[in-house]
């Protein structure tokens, strides 16, 4: 670890322990650097607006009240993202009893250039198993390397770089399927 | 397959293709998938469509949390850290009170800004649900969302009156329970608030669907549930 890595990471501890202390400021400080990476992941993850303010609500709260887990050899985003995940698959156990549609999707939520091929994207990753979607959006949504992919994902990295070509193929095929 | 490229078909694999894209196929297996490549154009479109398809799949990350998120958040932080504490008998009636103000000021936050969502599903705020929307369904929601938003808004004024009812009746029977300083931060307190409240409702007069006046008005509520929370405390 560099040392400009160890400065960032003792910063990002200085500042959750002071959100965690009730500091407004450093609270929402958090939220501007981090909420939008996880409420992206979060949408992209369960479907739909709704349930992904949801898991970034409970995402900051958990993460302000059980913050002490943190200790800075992590990026704090990668821990916020694991956090996020885990709310996420909650999100997922909870609504497949009630049968309610996982692959339902907000093109409305994306600025795209190519409204169509959105949709069709957005539809493909809510049909792909868990594993497969979490292992995608990681990497090519979020844009994560594998290393960091694998830790939020708490998996070796070659199980994750497996997932992730195998979700490749099966969002090619599903895609295809679509046309 | 003898080399992981799984040249045992006429085509190579997608899940090999996407290896080879990120470079992560050993040498003999990328030196030999590329021979496949040089000779067969279904593969080299595959090639090229798994990496538009990872292109594609990065814009979806170009997404803006709604602005009354970071409210939800504060709320939600202020009610699981909410201490508590014996209460009274004389204010254990005033409790419903204040928790009426902040449940209202909660709704307010809270209140769908979708559809209504799916049964069974987490988390304190229950603000919409999934759908792929239309110009026009997508107006025809706004206009729900604001609708909804203006009762929640009128909800929360009631709410709010019938707590100030109910202190003030507390206060005037039983003040020798209640500290003279407590009394003067009632005083001071309310006045603020209520200005503030009346601030936001005369912008809400004039733009009844101004999320800013709706969110400011909700902040003052908040701001008196606190007051509260504090004056109880510290009568206790």
């Amino acid at each position: 670890m560099t040392l400009q890595a160890l400065s960032h990471g003792a910063d990002e501890l200085a500042l959750l322990s002071q959100a965690r202390s009730g500091d407004r400021a450093a609270m929402q400080r958090l939220y501007a650097l981090h909420g939008g990476r996880l409420y992206g992941l979060a949408l992209r993850l369960v479907g739909n607006t709704a349930e992904a303010e949801d898991v970034v609500q409970e995402t900051f709260v958990n993460a302000w009240r059980f913050g002490g887990s943190f200790r800075g050899d992590a990026r704090l985003g990668s821990w916020l993202c694991r956090i996020a995940l885990n709310e996420s698959r909650a999100v997922l156990r909870k609504r497949r009893p009630t049968g309610a549609d996982a692959t339902e999707a907000e093109a409305g939520a994306v600025l795209p250039r190519d409204v169509n091929m959105m949709r069709r994207l957005e539809a493909a990753l809510g049909k792909l198993p868990d594993g497969y979607r979490e292992a995608i959006v990681l990497h090519d949504v979020m844009g994560m390397d594998h290393a960091e992919a694998a830790d939020v994902l708490g998996v070796e990295v070659g199980t994750s770089k497996s997932q992730l070509h195998k979700a490749r193929a099966r969002m090619r095929q599903l895609l295809g399927d679509q046309k | 397959m003898n080399d992981g490229t799984k040249l045992d078909s006429a085509h190579l694999e997608a899940e090999t293709l996407s290896a080879l894209i990120e470079g992560e196929l050993p040498d003999a297996a990328a030196r030999s998938a590329q021979d496949h490549l040089d000779d067969c154009a279904a593969c080299r479109a595959e090639v090229d469509g798994l990496r538009a398809m990872k292109s594609q799949l990065a814009r979806l990350a170009d997404v803006t949390p709604p602005r009354a998120l970071w409210t939800r958040i504060e709320a939600a932080h202020a009610a699981s850290a909410a201490p508590v504490r014996p209460t009274p008998v004389w204010l254990r009636w005033l409790w419903p009170a204040t928790a009426l103000v902040a449940a209202a000021a909660l709704a307010l936050v809270l209140w769908p800004r979708g559809e209504e969502r799916a049964p069974g599903t987490p988390g304190l705020a229950r603000s919409g649900t999934p759908g792929a929307l239309s110009p026009l369904a997508a107006s025809g929601q706004r206009a729900a969302h604001a609708a909804r938003a203006r009762d929640a808004v009128s909800r929360a004024e009631s709410a709010y009156r019938s707590a100030i009812e109910g202190l003030r009746a507390a206060v005037e029977q039983d003040t020798r329970t209640l500290a003279p300083k407590a009394k003067a931060a009632i005083a001071r307190g309310l006045s603020e608030i209520d200005a503030a409240i009346e601030r936001c409702r005369g912008a809400l007069r004039t733009a009844p669907d101004d999320a800013r006046a709706q969110e400011a008005l909700l902040a003052a509520y908040q701001q008196k549930a606190d007051l509260l929370n504090e004056l109880l405390q510290e009568a206790m």
